[in-house]
């Protein structure tokens, strides 16, 4: 087994569990429980490994003060780094009690089995277990030399559908960071400026009522209040009176002025020999920006004990978080601490670091702990984006119809302004604070797995291909990582490409892949959602799609078909969907992982866009940004069907790009007309047939 | 100025004071102590904060607490401490992936349920309540096995 790098950054047993002497193990992550369902997973592992019950694991997630470092939870990373770190650290903390205990016995490790904490020889209980040896042995050594993780045929727990451990409790109320409550702790909200670069007039008087606060530091404005109506009612009275002065970045359309002002083109990817072929096929495809539209709103709580400072945040990186926090805060980093508490569901870089900031300022300013919260208004205009991008490809084909060469231009801000990416903290509330820090320009993951361009070189068996990404200078929105990156667009793109090569080589579009590839796993996941789809029913409304995709063509892969009817609207009736993720931990899980990226794109292809006026977002609420609804879930069957004693590949962020592009294929399959903008909507089908 | 309002709260009496047109939500999750109604946007438009109100599901974020005097207010809590059947099927079905929608879904898709509602007409009902993870099918899945 590799060493996977965040146990190369923390290689002692000691960094990952310790044992209690009532039985439990403690488990430290830095990996957080987003809603995916990774505190399970982590949890399935180490009961594993330890032969221990689930619920004899007590996992802490993303607290600075004790988790392993391990940098962000992104990237469908988790198992495959964070999990593997875990199973060889806690099969080395088996070793090492087995070890200690056969020494006690005078007998062999080897012949000493773990059954429930209980240390077992020859069937019956000695009298020692995990929690009696807890005091005695040290480990504080490192796990790679102990570390031999069972074999997968004997693994017992890992790869089963337990129940996720956290689900009944996320129906209640105390689990979550919305439901924390400090003594003396107030209730904050900030006021937002209307755009990026608006700047503040002179403030108006405001006359709070009695337990309430304002909180000014610089353009930074808040209204804290022992009441949290009161801290909402007054903030929106107090915004409504503001005069703002818009600045010139808000006349740049994020869709139409993507390629007028490029600041950088960058080649990313170049074969030497782009061949000419006989034939040429293109696609151009534009995705406006997205919301991430997380059913909660961010939340942070801080709190300050003299220069002490503690958050509790639902960020993906509270080690990033921390080190930010520090640098806006000019404060030393040891005295601060950030603990993750669970929040609503994030599909990436959203406002929850954000929050957090404005929660320190709060606190700080009002002399209390405070809750601070943002309004749904914000988290569509304040919080990053996933950036508005335009995909162009284009293949060359031989006489036999196989493509000779590909190349493909990416135009799109940066997909990552991660606080403490490119060194930069990108705490919202940093760039209106009296010693402003602009922020970051951002950056992307480089190639292989890349940003913008994540996925835009294609996984298909061709000769040349060359790959450019272009950057806009002026973009008017906060723009960030979402689920995938570029992958959901590209992926569109391509397989809509894969579609025309294969039309203009008279192929069937399916075959056409198969003889692009040769990985026999990517072969069986197209061959086998193309199975589960069964025959095609024929009718003029009624139309079939595929797609496909290696994510980052080294991750897991997915192929999906779907179904649409179109009347005045798409409706995606079936979607039937083939992955390989290698090992999955929980197959149930990953599968929820699966689907749940699969309605995600079918709203962002067929539904959603923040609307803009020049530069200025429009989208305010729900009501602006409607995305699918119970009423237009299709039928979902998804069957997964790699090895389990292959390396985990992850699965949070295999499906969106598949799944969309076997919407947008449908469609084109029932109107004829290659969609070249998204969504989807009822407006766009009225468009794309006059 | 600040109103005294008594009305029924999961079968029990109680009284709140705060001005009358705070929503209803602000007061289940402060000086009630019922946080398993949550804010998802004070807007009316994404159902997290749907509790009952004389039976009948209705988002609680713009519900002006004096339109509530004397009448029966019913939240997750009173869900879950009648052990409505559909909860266990919920998790049994694994059916949620982050959870903030889900109380609100529960309250709601539990009264229609004990009306005896179908899922079909469920399912529609719940175009009300937003869920961003995709956990659609499951909640689905869960509803069928619980209405009659």
């Amino acid at each position: 087994m590799n060493v996977p790098p965040p146990l190369k950054n923390f290689p002692l047993v000691s960094q990952w569990l310790s044992f209690a002497s009532d039985g439990g193990v403690d488990l430290l992550s830095g990996r957080v429980e987003l809603g995916q369902g990774i505190a399970t997973a982590l949890t399935q592992i180490a009961a594993d490994e330890l032969d221990v019950a689930i619920n004899a694991i007590r996992l802490t997630q993303g607290h600075t003060g004790v988790s392993p470092a391990e940098g962000p939870t992104v990237g469908s990373l988790s198992v495959t780094f964070g999990g593997q770190s875990i199973r060889m650290a806690t099969a080395a903390a088996r070793a090492l009690m087995l070890g200690h205990a056969a020494e006690l016995l005078q007998t062999t490790a080897s012949d000493l089995t773990v059954c429930a904490g209980e240390i077992i020889k020859d069937g019956l209980e000695t009298g020692l277990s995990y929690a009696s040896l807890s005091a005695d042995v040290d480990l504080a050594v490192p796990a790679v030399d102990h570390a031999q993780p069972k074999a997968a045929s004997d693994r017992q727990i890992a790869g089963t559908s337990v129940q996720r451990v956290d689900l009944a409790a996320r129906l209640t109320a105390g689990y979550l960071l919305h439901d924390m409550e400090l003594n003396g702790m107030w209730h904050g909200r900030v006021i937002q400026p209307p755009a990026l670069d608006a700047t503040l007039g002179a403030l108006p008087d405001l006359e709070l009522p009695d337990g309430a606060q304002l909180v000014r530091e610089g353009q930074f404005l808040a209204v804290v209040a022992v009441d949290e109506y009161v801290a909402l009612r007054e903030a929106r009275r107090l915004a409504g009176r503001l005069d703002w002065q818009m600045g010139s970045i808000s006349s740049v359309h994020p869709i139409d002025g993507l390629e007028a002002d490029i600041a950088e083109s960058e080649t990313l990817y170049d074969s030497d020999d782009l061949m000419a072929g006989i034939t040429e096929v293109s696609i151009s495809l534009t995705k406006p920006a997205l919301s991430h539209g997380s059913i909660g709103l961010s939340c942070a709580v801080a709190q300050w004990q003299g220069d002490a400072l503690k958050v509790w945040a639902h960020s993906q990186n509270v080690f990033a978080l921390k080190d930010s926090l520090a640098r806006v805060l000019k404060h030393p980093a040891e005295l601060i601490t950030v603990i993750f508490a669970p929040g609503a569901g994030c599909y990436g870089h959203n406002s929850s670091d954000d929050v957090a900031l404005d929660a320190a300022l709060m606190a700080r300013g009002v002399g209390r702990p405070v809750r601070a919260l943002w309004q749904r208004q914000d988290e569509f205009q304040n919080a990053p984006l996933n950036p508005a991008m335009k995909t162009q490809m284009t293949a060359r084909l031989d006489d036999a119809g196989r493509i000779v060469s590909f190349d493909a231009r990416v135009i799109s801000p940066p997909h990552s302004t991660r606080p403490g990416g490119a060194d930069e903290p990108n705490l919202r509330a940093q760039q209106f604070l009296p010693n402003a820090m602009p922020m970051g320009p951002g950056d992307d993951p480089p190639q292989p797995q890349g940003g913008a361009d994540r996925n835009a070189v294609p996984g298909y068996l061709i000769p040349a291909v060359r790959v450019v990404r272009d950057r806009p200078v002026h973009v008017p929105y906060r723009y960030s990582a979402m689920r995938g990156l570029g992958t959901f667009t590209n992926v569109i793109a391509l397989e809509q490409l894969m579609e025309s090569c294969a039309e203009a080589a008279g192929q069937d579009g399916i075959e056409y892949r198969l003889a692009h590839l040769d990985d026999p796993r990517a072969i069986a996941v197209i061959e086998t959602a193309r199975d589960m789809a069964g025959p095609w029913d024929k009718a003029d409304d009624v139309g079939y799609g595929f797609g496909y995709a290696r994510y980052k063509n080294s991750a897991g892969y997915l192929a999906c078909m779907a179904r649409i009817v179109v009347g005045d609207e798409v409706r995606v009736t079936d979607v039937w969907s083939a992955g390989d993720v290698g090992e999955a931990i929980n197959p149930d899980g990953t599968i929820n992982q699966i689907e749940g990226g699969i309605v995600q794109a079918i709203s962002w292809a067929l539904k959603e866009e923040i609307g803009f006026a020049g530069g200025q977002n429009l989208t305010q609420s729900w009501e602006d940004y409607p995305i699918l609804k119970f009423s237009e879930i299709p039928r979902l069957q998804t069957r997964l069907i790699g090895p389990q004693d292959a390396v985990p590949l992850g699965a949070g962020e295999i499906s969106s790009g598949p799944a969309g592009a076997a919407v947008v294929n449908a469609v084109r399959a029932v109107l004829g007309v290659v969609p070249e903008r998204l969504p989807l909507s009822r407006h766009a089908l009225v468009a794309l047939l006059s | 100025m600040n109103e005294a309002v008594a009305f029924t709260l999961n079968g029990k009496e109680v009284r709140i004071e705060g001005p009358p047109a705070m929503p209803l939500l602000f007061a289940l999750r402060g000086q009630l102590d019922h946080k398993g109604t949550r804010l998802g946007c004070g807007e009316g438009h994404c159902g997290a904060c749907t509790v009952t109100l004389d039976g009948v599901p209705v988002t609680s974020c713009d519900l002006p607490i004096s339109a509530i005097a004397g009448k029966n207010v019913g939240t997750v809590e009173g869900v879950l401490a009648a052990d409505h059947p559909l909860a266990a099927a919920l998790i049994r079905h694994q059916a949620g992936q982050c959870g903030y929608c889900l109380p609100g879904i529960l309250t709601r898709a539990a009264a229609l349920i004990d009306q005896g509602q179908c899922a079909e007409d469920i399912r529609n009902a719940l175009d009300a309540n937003l869920c961003r993870c995709g956990a659609h099918g499951r909640i689905m899945a869960a509803i069928r096995e619980v209405a009659s």
